[in-house]
């Protein structure tokens, strides 16, 4: 995959998550965090009963807020760094990677998916 | 090699200076490898021009290295030749002696100039990769090699990578560099001294909860220091700096400790919603001079040396 090509992925909110807003404006993400299958298979061969996922907590500070309120579900990375850069002031180059980088630790956690 | 200038006053262009040498590249053009003496930029379509260089040995032949290259690059696979490259008015600038060649494989090619100056010795190997897209080609070539310049004739050494931008003594050699998203950071040793410059960005979030004298004192090394205010250029900012040691027994503690006396400066370029910052360590306390000089020498990469730093209030 090109760069052009990783920038023109639309990131995609997980349905699962829950928003809260905090008073000082930055968001605690909520999301379900399930085991791993093998973790499972072994407590499921242990005897242990099924167990609910667990909720996650994901405390945003104030620029992670502003990127994850511009996840729409229609908006490029690359269009979601260029506001984030207008909005700081930022070079573009330095937005694109801090957008990705942020993009690609919700990634991690689950939080979103790229189509 | 020829006196390009300071920065390159051309909205599509940028001034880059790294490491001894300096030139201008198109502005959508971004550093994606960043080495001692090596870069690489890249822009959407991927990697768009490769410099290398370095001080040329005794003997030094711009054909035998050429010839070296061919090997390597048909060990690859790919076809080479040596080319005519346009340059402006159909010769290297100044004294240089350059060798144009291009290189094409399966999975793509360069054209590529090998540039030795016989004044400071140096060979740097620029190769201007062959993109999708087209665009340019030889006329971006052309004009970042009539840009290039491998020497400075003040003593000095430029520096000018992203938006940042120092022209500082030729002593201060680079040991470190950082550019990350929302820090970049360039350190230097030279004659007993540690030199660190800083930029974060952006200052409006960081500096929102924090008041300027925080900030130097946690990300700036000034830990444990008296910050006084500065404002000059219409800009604020602080300055610290390690007092003398004092008695007969501070005096002796700072023998045995071989102290580093720090001077920290740092300022804020609201226009720009960014904060620079400048750490020079030495065996001696840092004077207001030095620490000015350079300030003065480092900034934004729309400054001239006289709009940068910020004067004591």
């Amino acid at each position: 995959m090109t760069r052009a090509e990783a920038l023109g992925c639309i990131p995609v909110k997980n349905h699962h998550v829950r928003e809260q807003r905090l008073e000082s404006g930055e968001l605690v993400i909520h999301y379900p965090v399930t085991a791993r299958p093998w973790i499972v298979k072994v407590s499921t061969w242990l005897g242990a009963a099924e167990t609910p996922p667990r909720i996650g907590k994901l405390h945003l500070d104030g620029l992670g807020s502003t990127v994850w309120a511009m996840l729409d579900g229609r908006a490029s990375i690359r269009t979601i760094a260029a506001a984030f850069a207008r909005e700081h002031r930022l070079e573009t180059r330095e937005a694109e990677v801090a957008v990705t980088q942020f993009v690609r630790e919700l990634g991690r956690r689950g939080l979103v998916g790229l189509r | 090699m020829r006196q390009a200038s300071e920065t390159v006053k051309d909205a599509g262009w940028k001034s880059v200076a790294w490491s001894g040498v300096q030139f201008a590249v198109p502005r959508e053009w971004e550093p994606g490898r960043i080495g001692a003496r090596h870069l690489l930029f890249e822009c959407d379509d991927g990697p768009a021009m490769e410099i290398k260089w370095g001080p040329a040995g005794r003997g030094f032949s711009s054909r035998r290295y050429l010839r070296r290259l061919a090997r390597r690059v048909a060990r690859g696979g790919a076809v080479f030749r040596e080319r005519a490259l346009p340059v402006g008015g159909g010769s290297f600038p100044g004294p240089v002696e350059g060798l144009g060649f291009e290189w094409k494989g399966r999975d793509g090619g360069a054209v590529g100039a090998l540039l030795f100056c016989p004044v400071c010795r140096t060979v740097s190997l620029l190769q201007f990769f062959l993109r999708a897209s087209g665009t340019g080609g030889d006329r971006q070539a052309l004009r970042v090699i009539d840009s290039f310049q491998d020497h400075r004739s003040d003593g000095r050494c430029a520096w000018a990578l992203y938006d940042i931008r120092a022209v500082l003594p030729v002593h201060f050699r680079l040991v470190g560099h950082r550019f990350e998203a929302g820090l970049f950071m360039l350190e230097f040793r030279g004659r007993r001294r540690g030199l660190t410059l800083y930029r974060w960005a952006p200052a409006g979030v960081l500096l929102k909860d924090q008041t300027m004298d925080a900030f130097a004192a946690a990300s700036a090394g000034g830990a444990g220091m008296d910050f006084r205010a500065l404002t000059g250029a219409g800009r604020v900012g602080v300055e610290g700096v390690d007092p003398q040691p004092v008695g007969l027994a501070g005096r002796l503690k700072a023998v045995l400790r071989r102290p580093r006396f720090r001077g920290v400066r740092v300022w804020c370029v609201g226009r720009r919603n960014r904060i620079l910052g400048v750490r020079l360590e030495a065996p001696q306390p840092v004077t207001a001079a030095e620490l000015s000089e350079l300030c003065r020498a480092y900034g934004m990469d729309d400054e001239t040396e006289g709009e940068t730093g910020v004067d004591p209030g």
